[in-house]
């Protein structure tokens, strides 16, 4: 890495904010800080971050606005960090076009790995590479077809559809509403059953060990998430 | 109704004053006899008997009637002085006078029954209304059980009245007595909103005082009012009691939420900050890194608490509320286990989850939040091998998360549930199994602690129902 990169934490609480640009700095990025809505979407204007991390409670607006109005104009990668009881809050800003997200109480460790993931996927816009791979797993999407330790797995439509909208954005979180309206249309926008029970058939399918899952990882609340 | 002793009392009288009359009204008759004609002077004998049988009553009306016929048949009409009527119109003329005043006594008696019923109506009215205003009308201050028996005892005007709770089938009670006067007195049922209360007991009347029980109805009415009055007092004394203990528990409620906010910032920082010095790497001492690790490890201990303090106020105030979904019980078990991970150290877990297990309606994010404080809690209280098995029991979803530990103490076996209540081995395990209990029932489950031959077994269950039909592929 030539330069240092460049993170954006908005928090509105000083003292947190000042622990994490402590933190952040001493893991060798360069930090910058703003405590409301408004001084983050200037922050970001005017020195583009590569990745932000963003407290969801903010005093002017809330975290998801900022998200969207981010998207508005720039694919940065968001981090956003919420309280355990705010899961509302956490699918809007990860539909609002969020990348990750981590759940406080966390580990300032948990909070670094997410934002060093976050970063790879930025690097590597999702969607242009043919075959993506877990474990024994190769997902081809150009020819739609599935192989584990080197076997075609049989899936059924929507198995298939469900793995590959996964795989397209591997390390990514997508919200049940998300994957849903993807593979089975906007009008099965709630319908979560229909995603229990296919990640179980996956999980059966794909999986080492179906019950303790590696790849096809559950975001509890939120959705779902293709470890590589 | 006239009570004997009043007819006693009111007869003698009454016929005196109707003889008197009659001498009084002959007499005048006479003074006037040679200016009028004294036969139609019979109309003031008729004025009399009207006011003698309207203040004593029929018996001195009628007597005062008989009287007048004679006395004027003997001084005015002719021949005089003797009981003999020459003339039939004077007959005739007597014959009225007796039935006029046979009917203007009947009805000058029914009058005086009814303003007499009318005034006894009134009066009762008026005791119950002072009776309602002692034992009902201060608001917010009960009236006591004797309070009530005294002032029933002031209405009924006996000497003393008697309470006596308890439901008529205890055998406590004897069964009421009819409505009879006696000089022991008598019982009137208790009965409020068609529960009995008890029995009211209405001693012997007051010396002197006309026992006022006798008018139909009024011992009823009274046993009526003292049973509404025990009933009030008993209902504003559980308001009472149910308000203080409502203020204090959000008393409590509001001082943990304050507490538990105030906290977490501060514990944040902190825990960030020891982070972030751990994460440099630049303390050289194997002692400062043992120390950076206390303070990391304790701060994340201390942010775990207050976040369950703070959960288990907003539980306690309402303000969790479930969001309900179809969940996979072996996604919520191996979710669980993940989210787990770092609380529970290197203790195995084994999870024993079917994917074929039904779908129930849950809140994910409160199971995986009961299941990590349940895995947490045997990781520290238990021993291992710790395993989470989900399976479905007489038509229930069971999910189970068991040690090979100790087990709990049969001292503190039903309160391990409790906030702050230790499992007689450790510390205390704090409030996290009071908040996942918390959290089970807010979404409808049941959480419950068995106590096995060896070990814990701490078990969340969940109603099945129906999962909605899926389109069919292929």
């Amino acid at each position: 890495m030539t330069a240092a990169a460049r993170i954006l934490v908005v928090d509105d609480e000083p003292q947190v904010l000042r622990g994490l640009t402590a933190a952040l700095t001493a893991a060798g990025y360069e930090v910058a800080g703003a405590a409301t809505a408004a001084d983050a979407l200037e922050a970001a204007a005017l020195h583009p971050p590569d990745v932000v991390v963003l407290d969801l409670l903010l005093p002017d607006g809330t975290g998801v606005e900022v998200c969207r109005r981010l998207r508005e104009w720039t694919q940065v990668p968001i981090v956003v960090v919420s309280a355990v009881d705010e899961e509302t809050e956490k699918i809007a800003a990860l539909d609002a076009g969020a990348d990750d997200y981590v759940t406080k109480p966390y580990a300032v460790g948990e909070l670094l790995a997410r934002v060093r993931a976050a970063m790879r996927r930025g690097l590597a816009p999702a969607g242009d590479a043919p075959t993506v791979t877990f474990g024994e797993v190769s997902v081809n999407l150009a020819l739609r077809e599935v192989r584990r330790a080197g076997e075609v797995v049989h899936l059924t439509p929507h198995e298939y559809g469900l793995l590959a909208e996964l795989a397209r954005h591997p390390g990514r979180v997508l919200t049940h509403r998300a994957l849903l309206v993807a593979v089975w249309g906007p009008g099965y926008s709630t319908e979560t059953h229909y995603l229990r029970v296919y990640m179980g058939n996956l999980r059966r399918k794909l999986e080492d060990d179906p019950s303790r899952p590696a790849h096809l990882i559950t975001e509890t609340g939120v959705g779902y998430r293709l470890r590589p | 109704m006239e009570t004997l002793s009043g007819l006693a009392r009111a007869r003698p009288a009454g016929y005196l004053a109707g003889l008197a009359g009659v001498a009084v009204v002959t007499g005048l008759i006479e003074l006037v006899s040679g200016q009028v004609n004294v036969l139609s002077m019979a109309v003031c004998f008729q004025l009399l008997v009207l006011v003698v049988s309207g203040a004593y009553g029929l018996g001195p009306g009628l007597a005062t009637g008989l009287a007048s016929a004679v006395a004027f048949n003997w001084f005015f009409v002719p021949p005089v002085h003797t009981l003999t009527i020459a003339d039939t119109r004077n007959w005739i003329s007597l014959a009225v006078f007796a039935a006029t005043a046979f009917i203007t006594s009947y009805l000058a008696e029914g009058f005086r029954r009814q303003r007499r019923e009318s005034e006894e109506r009134r009066r009762d009215a008026e005791l119950l209304a002072r009776m309602a205003q002692a034992v009902l009308a201060e608001l917010g201050a009960e009236p006591s059980v004797p309070e009530v028996a005294r002032a029933a005892a002031a209405a009924l005007g006996v000497e003393r009245c008697r309470i006596v709770l308890g439901a008529a089938d205890d055998g406590g009670l004897r069964a009421p007595t009819p409505l009879v006067p006696s000089a022991a007195g008598f019982t009137v049922p208790l009965v409020a909103g068609g529960r009995a209360l008890g029995l009211l007991e209405v001693g012997p009347a007051l010396a002197g005082e006309e026992p006022r029980w006798a008018t139909p109805g009024f011992a009823t009415a009274v046993a009526g009012l003292a049973a509404v009055a025990v009933e009030r007092g008993r209902l504003i004394a559980a308001a009472l009691e149910a308000e203080s203990l409502r203020r204090s528990d959000s008393l409590k409620t509001a001082l943990l939420h304050g507490v538990s906010h105030e906290f977490r910032t501060p514990l944040t920082a902190i825990r960030t900050a020891a982070d972030a010095l751990a994460a440099r790497g630049g303390v050289d001492e194997p002692q400062d890194a043992a120390l950076l690790a206390v303070m990391g490890e304790e701060t994340a201990r201390l942010d775990r608490l207050v976040a369950n303090l703070l959960d288990l106020s907003r539980l306690e105030a309402g303000a969790l509320v479930a969001r309900m979904d179809w969940c996979a019980p072996a996604e919520m078990v191996a979710g669980a286990i993940d989210a787990a991970a770092p609380l529970v150290g290197d203790v195995a877990v084994e999870a024993r989850a079917p994917s074929s297990l039904p779908l129930v309606r849950a809140d994910p994010v409160l199971c995986e939040r009961i299941l990590v404080n349940l895995l947490h809690n045997a990781a520290r209280h238990g021993a291992p091998p710790v395993v989470v098995e989900a399976g479905v029991v007489g038509g229930r979803l069971e999910i189970g998360v068991s040690d090979a530990g100790p087990g709990l103490d049969a001292s503190v076996a039903d309160r391990v549930f409790d906030p702050f209540v230790s499992g007689g081995r450790a510390a205390g395990t704090g409030v996290g199994l009071a908040l996942a209990r918390g959290l089970a029932e807010a979404q409808g489950a049941t959480l419950s602690a068995d106590r096995a031959e060896r070990g814990t077994r701490f078990v969340l269950s969940f109603a099945l129902a129906p999962v909605p039909a899926m389109i069919e592929e292929e």
